[in-house]
């Protein structure tokens, strides 16, 4: 697949993008301007490849690490992070926090706290728009470990049974809190479990952008063509600790730096466009300074938010 | 001196001198351990359970007796109340209540009805342990108060101990006990400090406290907020106000002569919960001194829930939800004016 040198472009700073909007987390987390712990995603970028093939108005569903997706669905930074530090200009007035961010407007369906529940949920857009004939699709983006929940084994027979456009992204980060993949999965071969219930299942490697964009525009395509259901398992890798401040020790040190050094999705779309001379050292430099440049104005916008009124506590319990 | 040891030390205790009288005893949970299927002991550990409850047991007692659990809450839960059925005493860990949703039906049909529905054949000493409450900004589905939902259903013992010391003796009546038990552990308080003997001892099921003496009010105040009730108390002593804190412990069973013969004594009461308010413990409660004490009430009866909503993430909105002193303070002037 030939891809325009302006959309290489746009994948290469919306991974920049996540990755600045993560990395200043820890310390606004240290200062408590953002008031609780969160999940950050550095590391992952790769799997935002998933979203490019996506139109504005498919549907996401995603769970507590997210961040990076939402920012490629085009969510505004500001609004994210104003919501993740609780103030009223949130996406969510700061009612939800950085676990339960929304945006229908972007086909961002809302950030789910109960591991796998999403597996379930993502098939009700998608059994609309089969219904309807609107052509769109639902994706649901789970671990490793909430990949061992039986909604994710529900939901996958439904909507292979019914031929839903759904498409299951499994993010495979080996790691479930200071839980290894090796332990807690049956099977290392995570796209079993979605052959197990006849839907086509694949294994990409997430430090690659572009082979994660390339099979999900396949399986996106076969969707929006009634071809059914699909899971993609990407192969991936947190750098970070589960959560900002947990105590780690269960992987080696080692282990968090040869990932760094040999498998980093940005540096390898890095040399990839710079071997295809479309970037240069200087041009990345210039758009990692533009990322950051973005994300220290949501960071001033957020403090410089108002906090809800107290009143909001007691609103839209029902419509 | 009389040891002091935090809340979170004191389950911890009471874990580990159940596993050392009763070999019968496991525990089971997610991260209990950490580290583990990687092949390294030196991994072995890492976490000691998401808030370090477990640290060290491993060492203890073996990867044999506790497991570390994919995140499957409705498969080790089950598999806990069926191995109870033929000997074992498992202790699981639900990370959080609000958890209970994805494996609900482990409490709403199987442990709870078992013994009943088999006519006495079968009976699931299980014990589970979850965290309550809310004030850690971790939004609606990390902070949901929800004992009353374990409470409604016929079957189950629930707990939910203020301090250390009634913390780790229901833990281990609990865990010896013949019956399924809820045991509903405060986050907030994880840290407090308290007087606990070193050695095993347990604490009757269903038998509250007073934690403070009083005769003008009766406040019967649940896990989180007898702390907060203890401190209004001794507080409005300076304005001649004295309170009665009476702390059931056990919300199931309920020591109802406790809090009737206290509402008897000062014929008014508070009840502090903070539970949503709609069928809560608190409005048992209150139904309870209406059917059997009413006539013992001078003034009014009354209780605090958090209100009506889903827990809000935003620090101003989750404080203006969460039960706080100064409320307490204020309904009870309420009652009292
Ligand atoms: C039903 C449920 N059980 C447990 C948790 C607590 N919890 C939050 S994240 C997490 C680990 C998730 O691992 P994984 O699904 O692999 O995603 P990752 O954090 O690695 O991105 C756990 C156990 C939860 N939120 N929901």
């Amino acid at each position: 697949m030939k891809l325009s040198k302006e959309k290489l472009s746009d994948m290469l700073e919306k991974m920049l993008l996540a990755r600045a909007f993560d990395t200043p987390l820890d310390d606004l987390v240290f200062e408590s301007k953002i008031p609780a712990t969160v999940h950050q995603c550095i590391g992952q970028e790769g799997n935002i490849g998933t979203i490019f093939p996506l139109n504005k108005d498919d549907y996401i569903f995603t769970g507590h690490r997210s961040h990076g997706l939402l920012l490629a669905k085009g969510l505004d930074p500001k609004k994210m992070m104003a919501e993740i530090f609780g103030k009223s200009t949130g996406y969510n007035k700061g009612k939800g926090g950085s676990m339960h961010i929304t945006a229908p407007e972007y086909g961002a369906m809302g950030s789910n706290g109960i591991l796998g529940y999403v597996t379930v949920l993502v098939n009700g857009p998608s059994f609309y728009s089969k219904l309807k004939k609107l052509n769109r699709v639902s994706v649901a983006y789970f671990g490793e470990g909430a990949s061992n929940q039986g909604f994710v084994h529900e939901g996958m027979n439904l909507a292979a049974i019914w031929k839903l456009p759904t498409i299951f992204v499994l993010e495979n980060n080996h790691y479930a809190e200071a839980t290894a993949v090796e332990y807690a999965c049956s099977t290392q071969d995570l796209a079993l479990r979605g052959k197990a219930y006849g839907i086509p299942s694949y294994n990409v490697d997430g430090s690659d952008i572009l082979e994660v964009y390339t099979k999900m525009q396949e399986v996106v395509e076969n969707a929006r063509n009634n071809k059914g259901p699909s899971l993609l398992v990407i192969d991936c890798y947190r750098y970070k600790g589960h959560q900002i401040g947990e105590p780690g020790g269960y992987r080696t040190e080692e282990e968090i730096q040869n990932y760094r050094n040999t498998k980093d999705p940005i540096m390898k779309f890095k040399k990839y466009l710079i071997g295809l001379g479309y970037l240069t050292e200087d041009k990345y430099i210039e758009l990692e300074k533009k990322a950051k440049k973005i994300i220290d104005d949501a960071i001033k916008f957020a403090d410089e938010s108002p906090y809800p009124e107290p009143s909001e506590t007691y609103t839209e319990v029902y419509v | 001196m009389k040891r002091e040891i935090t809340y979170k030390e004191a389950i911890a205790e009471g874990l580990a001198i159940t596993m050392r009288t009763d070999e019968n005893v496991v525990i089971l949970g997610e991260d209990l351990v950490g580290g583990v299927g990687k092949g390294d002991d030196s991994l072995l550990d890492a976490w000691g359970g998401p808030f370090t409850v477990t640290k060290g047991f491993v060492k203890e007692f073996g990867l044999e007796r506790i497991f570390d659990t994919p995140i499957s809450e409705n498969a080790f839960i089950g598999a806990s109340i069926g191995a109870s059925m033929i000997g074992l005493r498992p202790v699981v860990e639900l990370m959080y209540g609000d958890f209970m949703g994805v494996c609900f039906d482990n409490f709403l049909n199987q442990a709870a009805k078992q013994r009943y529905m088999f006519g006495g054949a079968q009976k699931n000493p299980i014990t589970v342990r979850t965290t309550y409450g809310c004030g850690w900004r971790e939004g609606a589905h990390h902070s949901h108060v929800n004992y009353s939902l374990i409470t409604h259903i016929p079957g189950w013992y629930v707990v939910a101990p203020s301090t250390p010391y009634d913390m780790k003796g229901c833990l281990i009546s609990a865990i010896r006990n013949d019956n399924p038990v809820f045991v509903f552990e405060h986050r907030l308080l994880y840290d407090k400090k308290g007087v606990v003997p070193e050695g095993d001892y347990e604490l009757e099921i269903g038998k509250g406290d007073i934690k403070k003496e009083g005769k003008d009010i009766t406040v019967v105040a649940i896990g989180g907020t007898v702390n907060m009730a203890i401190n209004v108390a001794s507080k409005l002593e300076n304005e001649n106000i004295s309170v009665e804190v009476i702390d059931p412990i056990w919300l199931a069973p309920l020591d109802e002569e406790l809090i009737l013969k206290s509402v008897e004594k000062t014929g008014n009461l508070l009840v502090v919960d903070e539970d949503n308010p709609r069928c809560s413990v608190a409005t048992d409660i209150i139904t309870l001194v209406a059917e059997k004490g009413l006539d013992y009430i001078v003034s009014k009866i009354k209780r605090l829930n958090c209100p009506n909503t889903p827990v809000p993430f935003s620090p101003v909105l989750e404080d203006e939800y969460m039960i706080t002193e100064k409320k307490i303070e204020e309904a009870i002037k309420s009652v009292l004016k």
